[in-house]
Order: C-alpha cells, then sequence, then structure tokens
C-alpha cells in the first residue's frame, strides 16, 4: 500500500486535483476541507506521511495549521508544503517560519507535485 | 610574424607571467651564488688562486644582487641574469685553465640551454652575445682566459657556430614555452573578452549566484544597466530589492528552499519569481542549475531577458484579433453595433464622471457594458468589467480612480482605432425595405394626405423590430454557443413593428439580462431535458406585437421554470421581503438576487434583471411573468402606444388597435 498524503484544501477541484495526480502515483489520500480538519486527521491518522495544504481557507488558514500541527512534536518531521497563489513572498516566510518544508504555486504542475511528495516521503 | 616580433615578447606582462619571472630570478641568484665556492675549489685544483675566484665571482655577481632588489621588471632582471650566467661560464673557463679548459666550455652551453626557462628568446639573445664578444675580446687580449693552447680564429668561429645554432633552437624553444604556457593567460584574458562581448550584445543579462544567492563577479554588463552598481559580495536579492522588494524577499526564501534541499532541485527552482518590472520594462527571469563534479547543485545561473517587446507584441496581435471580431459583428449589424457605441460612450463617460444614483446603479451600469460589449466583441473591454464588478464585490466600494482610468483608456484607444478603420461606414444612413418604398409610391401616385405620407417617411428612421429581433437573436445564438448551451432555438416574430431606436436602445441593451437568464437559468442541458422526459429542444421565443393600444414585448421559453424557493432563500438572504409571490417577483427583479451560485461571466451577479425593470418603468412600462414548474417561462413587457413605435400594420402609431 502507498504512503498515506493528506490533503487539505477548501477547493474541492483542487482536492481533486491534487489526489489524481498523487492517486496515480500511488500514494493514499486523505482528504480536509479545511485547517481544523487537517489538525484533527493528522492527529487521528498517525501514519500521514506527509501534507499538501493550501494558505486561504476558512475555519483556519494554512499557516495556522502548520504551527498547530507542529506543536506536536511527534510530527516536527512531517513535511508539509504549501500550495500558494504566484507573489505572496511575505505568506511563504510566514508558512517556512511556522515549519512548512516548501511551496508550490498554482497551478501546479501535476509532474513537479509528485516528484517533490516523492522526495519528502522517500 | 615577423621576426623581431617573433623575438621580443609582447609588451603587457601578465600577472602569471610576473611571478613566474620572480620566482625564477630568485632561484637564479641562489644560484649563481652558490658557485662560489664551486669556482673556488676549481681555482685550487686548477692552482689559479682560489682568492682571486672569489673576488672575481663577487665581482659579478654584485650587479645581478643589486638588480635583484632594486629593478622592477622580472623580465629585465631575466636579461641581466642571461648576462651574468656567460660571464660566470666565462669565469669558470678563467680559473679551470689546464687540461679540461675546452671541458669547462659545456657549461655555457648548458647555460644557453637553460635560459630557456625564461620563456623570453631575447634572454637567449643576450647571452649569445655575450659569450660571443667575451670570446672575440679575450681571444686577442688573454686567450689564455678561454683556451689551453695555440687555437687559430677558425676555432673561435666553430664555438661562434656551435652557439648561433644553438640560440636559433633556444629562442624557438623560449618563444613556444611563453606561448604555449607563460602567456596562455593573455589569450585566455582575449577569448574572455570576446565572450563578453558577445554576452554584452545579446540583449540578455547572464550571471551565476552561489546557493547564499550571492552574485558572481563576471556577468553581463546589461544587468548594472537594469539594476544598477553592485557591491561586492552582494546578494542577487540585495541587488533587486530597490527595483522590487517583493520580487527579492521571494527570490531569498527561493534560495533557501533551493539550499535547503528539501524539495527536487526543479520544483525548488520553478517556484523562483519568474518576472520583475523595471520601470517600463518587463523582464523575465529564468534558472538553469549549475552542478559540480559530483552532481550536486553548486551554483544556479541567471537569465534574465527583456521581454518588453514580445509581450507589446502579443498585446498588439489581441488588440488586432478583437478589431477583427468587432469587424464582423459590425458588418452583421451596423445599426446595432453604432447604438451600442453610443450608449456605451456615455456609460462610461457615467461611469468615469461618477454620475450614476449609487452603487448598486453603478454596479448595473459596468455589468451592462460587460454584457454588450462582450457581445460586440470587445474583450479587452468586458474583461476590465468583470474586475470592477469584482473590486466592487469585494471591496464594497466604487472602483478606484486608477481601475476606472484603465477602463476608459482601454474604452478610447478601441474607439479611436475604430474610428480611423472605419471612417465613413460609422454615418448612419437608412435602409427601407422594398415593401416600405412600395408603399410610400404608391401613396405617392394616389395622392394621399401629405401629412399620411411624411409619417410613413418618417417611420423609415424608426428601426424596424425585426432587424431589432434579428439582431437579438442572432447575439442569444452566439451567447448559447459561449456558454456550452448547444441546441436552443430562437424564435421571433417582430410583426410589422417598427421603433424608435435611440428611445428604445437602452432598453434592448437590459433586455440581453433576460435572454441571458433564460439561457444560464431557465433552459435545461440537455442531458437534464431528457432526464425530465421534455419533448424537443429548448427554445426561446421573442415576439414583439401592438395589442388593445399596448406595445408588448414576450419572452417565453421552455424551461425549467423559475424556482421560487431559491429565489425566496434569497431574498431572505438579502433581507428583502419574501412572503407572498408579489414579493418574490419584486424579488426577482431586484439586484443582488441571483438563483445561481455560480457567478459566470454571463450571468449570476444579480444585477441584469434590475437593469431591465428600470428600463422598462422608465417608458412606462410594466413587467408580468408567468412561470410553470418544468414548463417555462413567460415574461411580459407592456408599454403604452406612443410616437416611439409605429405600426405599420395600418401605418399608424396612434391608431394602433
Amino acid at each position: 500500500m502507498g504512503k498515506l498524503v493528506l490533503v487539505v484544501d477548501d477547493s474541492a477541484s483542487v482536492r481533486q486535483q491534487v489526489g489524481m495526480a498523487l492517486g496515480q502515483a500511488g500514494f493514499e489520500i486523505l482528504e480536509a476541507g479545511d485547517g481544523k480538519e487537517g489538525v484533527s486527521a493528522v492527529a487521528s491518522n498517525p501514519n500521514v506521511a506527509m501534507v499538501v495544504a493550501d494558505v486561504n481557507m476558512p475555519n483556519m488558514n494554512g499557516l495556522e495549521m502548520v504551527s498547530e500541527i507542529k506543536k506536536n512534536p511527534a510530527n516536527r518531521a512531517l513535511p508539509i508544503i504549501m500550495l500558494t497563489t504566484e507573489g505572496q513572498p511575505a505568506l511563504i516566510k510566514k508558512a517556512k517560519e511556522a515549519g512548512a518544508v516548501g511551496w508550490i504555486v498554482k497551478p501546479f504542475n501535476a509532474g513537479q507535485l509528485v516528484a517533490t511528495v516523492k522526495k519528502l516521503t522517500a | 610574424m615577423s621576426i623581431t616580433k617573433y623575438l621580443f615578447l609582447p609588451k603587457e606582462i601578465t600577472e602569471f607571467e610576473h611571478n613566474y619571472l620572480s620566482k625564477l630570478n630568485r632561484i637564479a641568484l641562489y644560484f649563481f651564488l652558490v658557485h662560489i665556492p664551486v669556482f673556488m675549489l676549481v681555482a685550487w685544483a686548477a692552482g689559479t688562486g682560489m682568492i682571486m675566484a672569489l673576488g672575481l665571482s663577487i665581482a659579478v655577481l654584485i650587479g645581478p644582487t643589486i638588480a635583484q632588489f632594486t629593478m622592477k621588471s622580472e623580465r629585465v632582471k631575466s636579461m641581466v641574469y642571461g648576462f651574468t650566467a656567460m660571464c660566470m661560464g666565462a669565469i669558470l673557463v678563467h680559473f679551470g685553465q689546464g687540461l679540461v679548459q675546452i671541458e669547462m666550455h659545456f657549461y655555457f652551453f648548458a647555460l644557453l640551454a637553460m635560459l630557456c626557462a625564461y620563456a623570453n628568446p631575447a634572454v637567449n639573445i643576450v647571452a649569445a652575445v655575450t659569450v660571443a664578444l667575451h670570446h672575440l675580446i679575450f681571444y686577442f687580449l688573454l686567450p689564455a682566459s678561454v683556451f689551453n693552447y695555440e687555437a687559430p680564429i677558425w676555432v673561435v668561429l666553430v664555438h661562434a657556430l656551435f652557439v648561433v645554432l644553438e640560440t636559433v633552437a633556444t629562442c624557438y624553444i623560449s618563444r613556444r614555452f611563453f606561448d604555449d604556457v607563460i602567456g596562455l593567460e593573455k589569450i585566455v584574458q582575449a577569448r574572455t573578452k570576446e565572450i563578453n562581448l558577445m554576452l554584452n550584445n545579446i540583449g540578455q543579462g547572464f550571471m551565476t549566484v552561489t546557493l547564499d544567492g550571492i552574485m558572481s563577479k563576471e556577468r553581463s554588463s546589461v544587468v548594472s544597466t537594469w539594476f544598477g552598481n553592485s557591491d561586492e559580495n552582494m546578494t542577487f536579492a540585495d541587488y533587486i530589492r530597490s527595483t522590487d522588494s517583493s520580487v527579492a524577499d521571494w527570490f531569498e526564501i527561493g534560495m533557501d528552499t533551493l539550499r535547503e534541499d528539501m524539495l527536487p532541485t526543479e520544483v525548488a527552482m520553478d517556484q523562483l519569481p519568474k518576472r520583475i518590472v523595471v520601470g517600463t520594462t518587463i523582464l523575465e527571469l529564468s534558472y538553469k542549475p549549475i552542478n559540480n563534479e559530483e552532481e550536486k547543485l553548486e551554483k544556479v545561473l541567471i537569465i534574465i531577458s527583456d521581454i518588453t517587446s514580445q509581450i507589446e507584441r502579443e498585446a498588439a496581435e489581441k488588440q488586432q484579433k478583437q478589431l477583427m471580431d468587432i469587424f464582423g459583428h459590425i458588418m452583421r449589424d451596423k445599426l446595432g453595433f453604432l447604438e451600442f457605441l453610443t450608449e456605451a460612450d456615455s456609460m462610461i463617460d457615467a461611469v468615469v464622471e461618477h454620475k450614476y444614483e449609487n452603487l448598486p446603479h453603478l454596479k448595473r451600469i459596468i455589468h451592462t457594458i460587460k454584457g454588450n460589449a462582450g457581445l460586440f466583441g470587445m474583450t479587452s473591454v468586458s474583461t476590465l468589467c468583470h474586475q470592477l464588478e469584482d473590486e466592487i464585490v469585494s471591496e464594497g466600494t466604487a472602483p478606484t480612480e486608477q481601475s476606472l482610468t484603465i477602463l476608459q483608456e482601454e474604452w478610447n484607444r478601441v474607439r479611436e482605432k475604430l474610428d480611423t478603420l472605419l471612417g465613413e461606414r460609422m454615418v448612419k444612413n437608412i435602409e427601407i425595405a422594398d415593401a416600405d418604398y412600395e408603399m410610400v409610391l404608391r401613396a405617392l401616385l394616389n395622392r394621399e394626405e401629405p401629412a399620411q405620407i411624411a409619417k410613413m417617411v418618417q417611420s423609415w428612421k424608426l428601426e424596424t423590430a425585426q432587424h431589432r429581433l434579428d439582431f437579438i437573436k442572432q447575439q442569444t445564438e452566439g451567447l448559447a454557443q459561449r456558454m456550452g448551451k448547444t441546441g436552443v432555438d430562437i424564435f421571433v416574430k417582430p410583426n410589422n413593428i417598427r421603433l424608435e431606436s435611440e428611445h428604445w436602445a437602452p432598453f434592448w441593451s437590459s433586455f440581453t439580462h433576460i435572454l441571458r437568464n433564460a439561457l444560464d437559468h431557465g433552459i435545461e442541458s440537455e442531458e437534464e431535458r431528457n432526464k425530465a422526459e421534455k419533448q424537443g429542444k429548448g427554445a426561446i421565443r421573442i415576439e414583439t406585437n401592438v395589442q388593445d393600444g399596448e406595445f408588448i414585448i414576450s419572452v417565453q421559453d421552455n424551461g425549467r421554470g423559475i424556482d421560487w424557493n431559491a429565489v425566496s432563500a434569497r431574498a431572505s438572504k438579502a433581507n428583502l421581503p419574501h412572503e407572498n409571490q408579489e414579493d418574490l417577483m419584486n424579488a426577482l427583479f431586484q439586484d443582488g438576487v441571483s438563483t445561481k451560485d455560480v457567478v459566470t461571466q454571463f450571468s449570476g451577479r444579480g444585477v441584469g434583471m434590475g437593469a431591465v425593470k428600470a428600463e422598462c418603468l422608465k417608458r412606462g412600462g410594466s413587467i408580468k411573468l408567468n412561470s410553470q414548474d418544468g414548463k417555462g417561462t413567460m415574461i411580459l413587457f407592456r408599454f403604452p402606444m406612443s410616437a416611439y413605435v409605429y405600426n405599420s400594420e395600418n401605418g399608424s402609431s396612434e391608431k394602433a388597435a
């Protein structure tokens, strides 16, 4: 069975796109619709190998979610990458400070996304 | 290459040559200093006087020692050593008098060869001349210092021949040594210069940065014309910060990510900023990884290209295409287009000059411009209007002056282009149908009332409803196609109505919202129709008529009917009364109520229906709506008869029956 990747995005179509790209590459997908759901998904699924998250989401945004997940020392090594729209250096900086390893600009290239997830979960 | 150029090196001394000669000269001095005890030993063995050998050696070496510490040019020093070498030979031959004196001459030839280490033919020549002069002078003055026997002059010449031949060879070796090794740096420099010349003339900037973002010294000169001068060891981010701090930050975080090596290199590089604008110049940034021998990322090559003209060209092409589209619309419907222009002129003016009542009104105007511009192929204008609408929705205030100016400028630009393109075509002229012409001719021949005939002629200025409805049909078909609603039939029945076009123009332009809504909300997709087992295709019927002293415009579709529950929900969300059918009717024609969740380019902002209602009321009309669930919707606009409507059936606007 493939490694479990959590996809957090309030847009169902983005979740679907990410899910399809990663699913075809042999990953198992877990979806969450906002930051809050993302945090609880990580908490209840210890086998999550990596998180791909949007920044702008209702309830709890991506940045808050990263900080929240990273509060738990068990998740310190859990790689998180953010999907952002172009030209948000301030946001990206905050995300990295919060503990995200990197970001990919939307609309993303499926090949690149897969390569990234493969490298980070290797 | 002439012989002098071959024998004398180019003046310029590279750093490498200087360092090499300096080292060699130092070694030469020590080399000659250690000769002193050897010479004393030879003198002792030959019994020619140790002290004398000591004294003479020191006397010869004073010169080069002083030269070594005072002279600046290493090349001149090397010539001094060339001279010294032969003087030392002379001392050796002199103090080596006796059985092996001739063998002491080996020294000259060995040293002559060793001097090739200087890579300078001039040194070889200095040495050759020195030894030649020494032999000649001493042959006559003190032959015992050179030969241990009574050598005839031709023996001296044999020695000279050896020296000349060896010197030819050593000069060749020295020069090759210089060209191929010692002077190579100069060639490399010349090549670098050439490459730089090339790099600096292709309008693209190249530079490399280390993973810490520090720029290389070597870079295209065009880079500094874009971003100014840089300090030493400056990072690229700091370098471009004064141009665009946001791009600088972005680059910095991007390089951090690249250095951390968590993401695949290509992915991390792809996240680096791709554009930066310097004044009016648009620059594209692209990146290439430079790996070291171990295939690990070491540096990043940044290629900066000026894409301003490319972008301008693309924009020009787009404009050209738009113009062609517009032109196509004009060919199909000149009158409608002229009307649109006049109307849009005044609407743009209203928007820019703040001639609107309130925000919803502004939104309505912009929405109408958007829709009509879209219908006539003015995509650039309709896109700008769409952005303005977004701005109003997200900010909750009127768009900024800046955004409005952009709209006005684009409108003026398109208009100007059209004016020059169309020229005289823009003049309005009257077109009459053959039947109308016949009717007037008959009336004239029958000597009918001049007032009656005048009315007929006047009516020519009025637009036929046929023409108007045909135009609307064509617009609606275009719209249906763009919305992906294929297979919708549009039927028009204009009857014999003529309409005063200026009076009705604003109504017609808002009227398109009705059709848009019918297509978007009313007519179901083919799939949905099949599921509901509905017979036939989706259809919209538009009719103009005069009945019971009223001018009636009706629109009927066979779609799903109005979803009153959705209207009610929307109305309550918008804080509008939604108790009874009348409330809902009102709500439907209120701005801000739309039953679709998704805002499309075509409809769904809930603006259009309000505009139609307003234009209808302005002309003294009323709206009646009849919707049957699953069967369709019919909307009737009723206007009192006026001079703006002419029923050519009975040739009168007043006597409409």
